[in-house]
């Protein structure tokens, strides 16, 4: 890299997420280095790359607990256990040390070299038997790199910079809000991942799917990106680096709204409600018209920290009820699938695996400590909690949790008599016993992402099918119908918390549907109001009667701009 | 300091679950521990130089202790090696 690269506007073409534009320095974030190069440090940082390493083996053990004390079966507690030997090795940390304090190393450089060395004498030693404890090894190797990378790379992050990177957890992409990056850039990624969703929400510009963005990237020192078009210029010159970079602050731009009433041209009322997973993404609600919190998804907290305390539980969904208004419908950790699962194998079928509900009828003190904490900060916000229970396919499911539930609320010395249970209808055997399942819950919500795949059996995160998932698929709207109808005979609220609510044409056709309560990005909420206000309830509703029987997402599509144009 | 020789009994040798049964038992003592075999020597309390050893079935170690407890020390690592680690046979 070097500062004098000529300024040639290279233009590349990714997946634009929305957000507006952005210019700035390029950082390189990169992952599991497989290669970690020789680096060295002066004497007087010592004790601090001493410190680091201390810091990072300790962050590894503790994740090894947290396994350790969620695996019942004695043999993979005995292999965690040999792991956490290995990383408190005495022969490991004296060679470390010395790494550090003789040759002046930096961390990072030293567990690499002494991990790869007993690896290699290992393997020398010619033994089958350590064959798995060799990939354990590495394993423990690279993750201790990466702990340590990362807080070096965090540490490096400077405002207004765009992170050019394989692939962010939503986590990272937060921490990156926090230092007040500019953009990110993904190689991997798509509009609905997990990642790009958050990124959105904090309204960071963004685009994925762009090929070899890190190594040209590496080529430069400075990027304009377009979140709308998804345009990528390495080596932006002055003028592009000037009109992206004005753009922020109009991207950024709060436009202060009237207030409007939530209702269809022919006063059909509606709700529009936040989905929110991270404390971050709070402010911005002060500044649109919302009538509560429809899905506060929590296994957000996990990922930062797998242990995490019932204090710390709390006071995140203090902040939550403290800082929004109206209701708040908490989903409870939704592990496995593709999010952080806390099984020590892995599954061939994650997604039709233990996941969701299953998980944590499984996992006892997750689950309780959860509802303990949801159940001490509704009593001081009484009347606000809905609890979300979700990947429900069975009753039993619900009934468990509500005896949990039950029972806690005895332990409350002034409980909340008002707390709603509700499912997430998100398995297609639910919608189509949605009669069966309303009789035992308060109120269902319609998780259309996972809805959506389940119905097409299509991986929405898998890129080659990519194209198949189809949220507006008329089959998928049936489902929604269905629900949506038993929950009037049963007289409970049902709403839509998936992508579906975010866009136009899906919440034309929800709304058309009889569901009236809308839960989306914050970022969506003012495109939907203002298409729902101009529209007629009838004309919604015979837009969707229509849709329901048409045979491709394709078709529904044409017949919304017939409706409404576009 | 002391000495002993022990063979190794269980048929599968000193591989991972054993060495980790070994250092962990190892490491509950104060005395320093360390094997012999072939030449090398190895912290016993360290899993990693234990298993670079690869000491199969009737490989002959040999335990060296020094410390206030290295008698009990050796008694109990003996018994532990004796019994095959306290694991079936595989």
């Amino acid at each position: 890299m070097s500062g004098s690269n000529p300024a040639n506007n290279k233009i590349l073409h990714g997946l634009g997420c929305g957000s507006g534009k952005a210019a700035g320095n390029i950082v390189l974030i990169r992952h599991k280095k497989l290669v970690v190069p020789p680096s060295r440090i002066k004497e007087s940082q010592v004790p601090k790359e001493i410190e680091k390493f201390s810091g990072a083996r300790d962050e590894l053990a503790a994740e090894l607990d947290e396994l350790l004390s969620r695996v019942h079966e004695k043999n993979s507690g005995d292999i965690l256990d040999t792991l956490k030997q290995i990383i408190f090795d005495p022969d490991l940390e004296q060679r470390v040390h010395q790494q550090i304090e003789e040759k002046l190393f930096n961390a990072e450089y030293a567990v690499f070299q002494i991990y790869s060395d007993f690896i290699e004498k290992l393997r020398e030693s010619g033994s089958e038997l350590f064959r798995q404890r060799i990939s354990d090894l590495r394993d423990l190797r690279d993750r201790m790199v990466d702990i340590l990378s990362k807080n070096y790379n965090s540490t490096n992050i400077k405002e207004g910079q765009i992170i050019v990177a394989s692939d962010l957890s939503p986590t990272d992409v937060v921490k990156f809000h926090d230092q007040g990056i500019a953009g990110i850039v993904l190689e991997k990624g798509g509009i609905t991942s997990h990642a790009t969703i958050i990124a959105q929400s904090l309204e960071i510009p963004c685009v994925v799917n762009l090929k070899d963005a890190l190594k040209h990237a590496s080529e430069t020192n400075e990027a304009a990106i377009d979140g709308e078009t998804g345009i990528v210029i390495f080596s932006p010159d002055k003028e592009t680096l000037a009109e992206y970079g004005e753009q922020v602050n109009e991207g950024q731009d709060d436009h202060i709204i009237e207030i409007r009433k939530h209702e269809t041209s022919d006063g059909k009322s509606f709700r529009l409600l936040a989905n929110i997973e991270f404390r971050q993404e709070l402010p911005r609600l002060k500044k649109l018209q919302y009538e509560g919190i429809g899905l506060l998804r929590t296994e957000g907290l996990l990922f930062e920290k797998v242990r995490i305390t019932l204090e710390e539980q709390k006071e995140y969904y203090t902040a939550v009820f403290r800082e929004t208004e109206g209701p708040v419908v908490v989903r409870l950790f939704d592990l496995g699938g593709d999010k952080l699962s806390l099984g020590s194998e892995k599954e061939l079928n994650p997604f039709l695996g233990w996941r969701g509900i299953r998980m944590l009828l499984d996992e006892g003190s997750l689950l309780s400590d959860q509802l303990r904490a949801l159940l001490m900060v509704a009593s001081e916000y009484p009347g606000r909690l809905n609890v979300l229970i979700p990947m429900v396919s069975m009753t039993d499911e619900v009934e468990r949790v509500k005896e949990m539930i039950g029972s806690i609320q005895k332990e409350i010395p002034d409980p909340d008599p008002e707390i709603r249970i509700g499912i997430m209808v998100e398995v297609p055997a639910v919608a189509l016993k949605a009669d069966h399942f309303a009789t035992k819950v308060d109120f269902f919500s319609l998780g259309t992402n996972d809805l959506t795949q389940y119905t097409l059996a299509v991986d929405r995160g898998n890129q080659k099918i990519n194209s198949l998932y189809q949220q507006y698929d008329p089959s998928v709207l049936k489902l929604i119908k269905l629900t949506a109808e038993a929950a009037k005979r049963n007289d409970i609220p049902v709403s839509v918390c998936g992508e579906l609510a975010g866009s136009s044409i899906g919440a034309a056709l929800i709304m058309g549907l009889g569901i009236t309560d809308l839960s989306m990005s914050p970022r969506s909420m003012n495109k939907v109001r203002d298409l729902l206000c101009g529209l007629q309830m009838d004309q919604l509703i015979q837009f969707a009667d229509e849709a329901v029987k048409m045979g491709s997402a394709e078709a529904v599509k044409s017949l919304f701009v017939k409706s409404f144009g576009n | 300091m002391i000495k002993k020789k022990i063979t190794i009994k269980n048929s599968a040798g000193l591989h991972a679950r054993p060495s980790a049964a070994l250092v962990k038992l190892a490491s509950s003592f104060d005395s320093d521990f360390h094997i012999h075999l072939y030449g090398y020597k190895v912290n016993g309390k360290s899993i990693l130089g234990v298993m670079t050893l690869a000491a199969e079935c009737g490989a002959e170690l040999e335990f060296e202790l020094e410390g206030p407890d290295e008698k009990e020390a050796m008694a109990a690592l003996e018994e532990l090696v004796d019994n095959k680690f306290g694991m079936k046979d595989e």
